[in-house]
């Protein structure tokens, strides 16, 4: 063997040493992460989806009743306005992007006031969700201020009860949503704008762009990906967080014209009822589940491609 | 001399350590600690009492006479604001193993679901208090004369009735003191006469709460009168069908047609505001429970009126009643170390001198037949005197035999009902298709 082979040899043993340190480094740098998404995810997931084909009870009665709480769920009627009310109220996201778009390229811009704007249009953000949510319903109830005001401004055959009817009431709801959420777009949007150099808007502004061509071929082409992120999140959000709004505003009703996904995991296991149907509630959250990841592959798909458009 | 010094020191010290030894071994008692959890509102925590600092609520004072007339037993009470949750806390405490002593729960189908936790008392009651006290069907399971005892009717007896304000009905032209509506068509045509002076004959929330008030406090008496408890008990448990219950049907088109002609608040199903409304003279007639009827007395003083619902059939097996009957229980946990002392603050809760306490400042027809109106101080005439008359002739809360099923359309949909948004046929149809999957 000569001096070059055994150098040769040396070096990839110490090369396949350091590639074994390096895998270790990696293994164990993960493993606290992983153990804790094994824990507090992964188990909570795995036990749901296993829940869901039994008729558990929340207590000793969880027997395996193979898929008929999907089936029964999705017959009882009530499903499809379920998922109907549950995608209607997705309707905020593009809205609360667009106004975010909006407000972010005027503070950017420092318009005269920004910091009051600044500071007035987060404050919704730190008001609970169910003080919102009782405002809202005492603004728009049939004998509330905003009826009130139609009826004096000449408009009283618009004062309707807002809350008696599906789409009124989920309009409202939307709204609410917007106006609490449109400070925190603005706030995201606002931070991804602060990568793009200013000397873009300035060059911009030099060649006459005006405002909305700004926000359309700078603002929304160069953010993408915070697009993306706050697309998702508040996606995400609207498909799992919307129960204090829900419950303070409407209760879910009248009858379910207004629930969604969400509230109806309320509804199968705190609802009145008595019975606790735990097993059909942790169906409708593997339904939740399901849909959420959809949406979210959907997305992030189309964002690639606007991506790569850019 | 050093000996008999040092044997006298021995012999004091062998005294002294004997004499703590049995000290401390039989005139120590074990501390008790119970953790009783009372429901915030229709309990025995009146609507009032609760602007008041809690150690001069009854239940407050109550539980320090207990405390003081057993030693070294020490009482928590816990305040439960939201009932429904409550029963699955309770349960969710229980299977923990941590549930609290004493829990007041809604009496019926609410406990009977939650037997796995909670402790049966066939044994432990004494027999003065069966004898006693009444309702003892609404926690027996399954309501079966011999079913398994799983808790104590709570000491206040609720009854169903309409709260009604005198000046308005007398500007309409009646009089219901003296003669008050007592037949459907009678009620429909003083309703008619309410509404003629401008005034909305009846308010109430039937759905912000998540309960359709008026039906199960006015209209499910009319359900009952014509298909009876047993009736009803059968189409829940899936043997016969709410479909073709010709009762429940024929009570559901009454509803619908006072909502059509114009009786209820139009937002009927999104309001949350008609007690208020009511004691603002803005409606005439409120559908309660004896609880609310010290705060109606309180506002609109001798305007304050009880109706009790009229007979919907004047031919039926059931009439002169309403419905009503203990709605509240105490429980005791499977897993309490002293289900004995739970049982006697529960018995001691519901004896005659507590009731006869209680009275000062909560007012409810009671549950005891050993008490009379004359020793409670009620004027005879007066509102609670009236409703007192049914504390032993209530029909039990049809809502409480509804099972989990059937109940959570009952209380989600009814309401769309009386807007036309569902017909009677199609949330029976409902009941009964959660009947059978049960």
């Amino acid at each position: 063997m000569t001096h070059t082979t055994r150098a040769s040899l040396r070096d990839s043993a110490i090369g396949r040493k350091r590639t074994r340190i390096k895998r270790l480094e990696i293994f164990l740098s993960l493993l606290p992460v992983v153990l804790i998404l094994l824990v507090f995810r992964v188990y909570p997931i795995v036990t749901a989806l296993a829940k869901s084909f039994t008729n558990w009870d929340g207590l000793y009665r969880s027997d395996w009743v193979g898929l008929r709480n999907y089936v029964t769920f999705v017959q009882e009627g009530t499903f499809w306005m379920i998922l109907r009310n549950t995608l209607i109220l997705l309707l905020n996201v593009p809205l609360q992007v667009f106004i975010g778009i909006v407000v972010a390229l005027l503070l950017y811009e420092r318009v005269a006031g920004w910091r009051i704007y600044r500071a007035v249009i987060y404050t919704p953000q730190i008001i609970s969700a169910v003080i919102i949510g009782f405002l809202f319903k005492i603004f728009f109830g049939f004998e509330g201020p905003f009826n009130a005001v139609l009826k004096a401004v000449g408009l009283g055959t618009l004062a309707i009860e807002w809350f008696g009817n599906s789409y009124t009431a989920l309009g409202v709801i939307v709204f609410s949503i917007v106006w609490f959420s449109i400070g925190w777009q603005a706030i995201v949007i606002l931070g991804g704008m602060s990568s793009i150099p200013p000397s873009v808007f300035e060059a911009a502004v030099i060649d006459g762009a005006n405002y909305w061509q700004r926000a359309f071929r700078i603002v929304i082409p160069m953010l993408v990906r915070v697009l993306e992120f706050s697309i998702i999140a508040s996606g995400v959000w609207t498909l799992t967080q919307l129960f204090p709004f829900l419950f303070a505003m409407t209760k879910g009703g009248p009858g379910y014209e207004t629930s969604t996904l969400d509230y109806m995991i309320y509804l199968k296991s705190y609802g009145l009822g008595f019975g606790r149907d735990y097993g059909t509630a942790t169906a409708v959250a593997m339904i939740l589940l399901l849909l959420v990841l959809a949406l979210t592959v959907i997305e992030m798909r189309l964002a690639n491609r606007a991506d790569d458009w850019g | 001399m050093k000996r008999l010094f040092t044997f006298s020191l021995l012999l004091v010290f062998l005294l002294a350590s004997v004499a703590i030894t049995l000290s401390s071994c039989g005139g120590k008692k074990e501390a008790v600690k119970l953790t009783v959890w009372m429901n915030g509102a229709d309990s025995i925590i009146g609507p009032t009492e609760q602007q008041k600092p809690q150690d001069q609520w009854y239940v407050s004072q109550a539980f320090r006479r207990f405390e003081k007339a057993n030693p070294g037993v020490t009482l928590e009470l816990v305040v439960q604001a939201d009932q429904g949750a409550a029963h699955t806390n309770f349960k969710t405490a229980g299977l923990a193993g941590n549930a609290p002593d004493v829990a007041n729960l809604w009496t019926g189908q609410p406990i009977f679901a939650l037997k796995e936790v909670i402790l049966s008392l066939d044994k432990l009651v004494p027999a003065d208090d069966l004898k006693y006290i009444v309702g003892w069907e609404s926690v027996r399971d399954g309501f079966k004369p011999d079913g398994t005892i799983l808790g104590y009717p709570a000491a206040q007896n609720q009854i169903c009735h309409m709260l009604y304000n005198k000046a308005i009905v007398k500007k309409a032209g009646m009089d219901w003191e003296a003669n008050p509506p007592r037949t459907i068509e009678e009620f429909d045509s003083a309703l008619a006469k309410i509404k003629a002076i401008g005034v909305t004959p009846i308010v109430v929330d039937e759905a912000a709460q998540g309960v359709p008030w008026f039906f199960c406090w006015v209209a499910d008496y009319w359900w009952t009168q014509m298909t009876t408890n047993d009736g009803i008990l059968e189409e829940t448990y899936g043997r016969k069908k709410f479909a073709e219950d010709k009762g429940f049907l024929a009570t559901l088109a009454y509803y619908r047609s006072m909502y059509v002609k114009g009786f209820f608040r139009k937002d009927l199903t999104t309001a949350n505001d008609s007690f208020t409304q009511f004691l603002n003279g803005k409606g005439a007639l409120w559908p309660a429970v004896t609880s609310f009827l010290a705060d109606a007395e309180k506002s609109l003083g001798a305007d304050c009126g009880v109706l009790l619902p009229p007979e919907f059939d004047p031919n039926a097996k059931l009439v002169n009643s309403t419905v009503g009957g203990p709605g509240q229980s105490f429980v005791v946990a499977k897993n309490t170390k002293y289900p004995q002392m739970a049982v006697k603050l529960i018995s001691f809760l519901n004896s005659k001198a507590e009731v006869l306490a209680a009275q000062k400042i909560n007012r409810y027809p009671i549950v005891r037949t050993d008490v009379t109106p004359e020793e409670m101080g009620w004027v005879p005439g007066s509102n609670i005197a009236k409703l007192h008359k049914y504390s032993t002739t209530y029909n039990y809360w049809v809502d409480n035999l509804l099972t989990s099923g059937p109940a959570e359309i009952f209380y989600t949909q009814t309401s769309l009902v009386a807007v036309g948004k569902m017909t009677p046929l199609q949330l029976a149809e409902a009941m009964d298709k959660k009947a059978a999957a049960q």
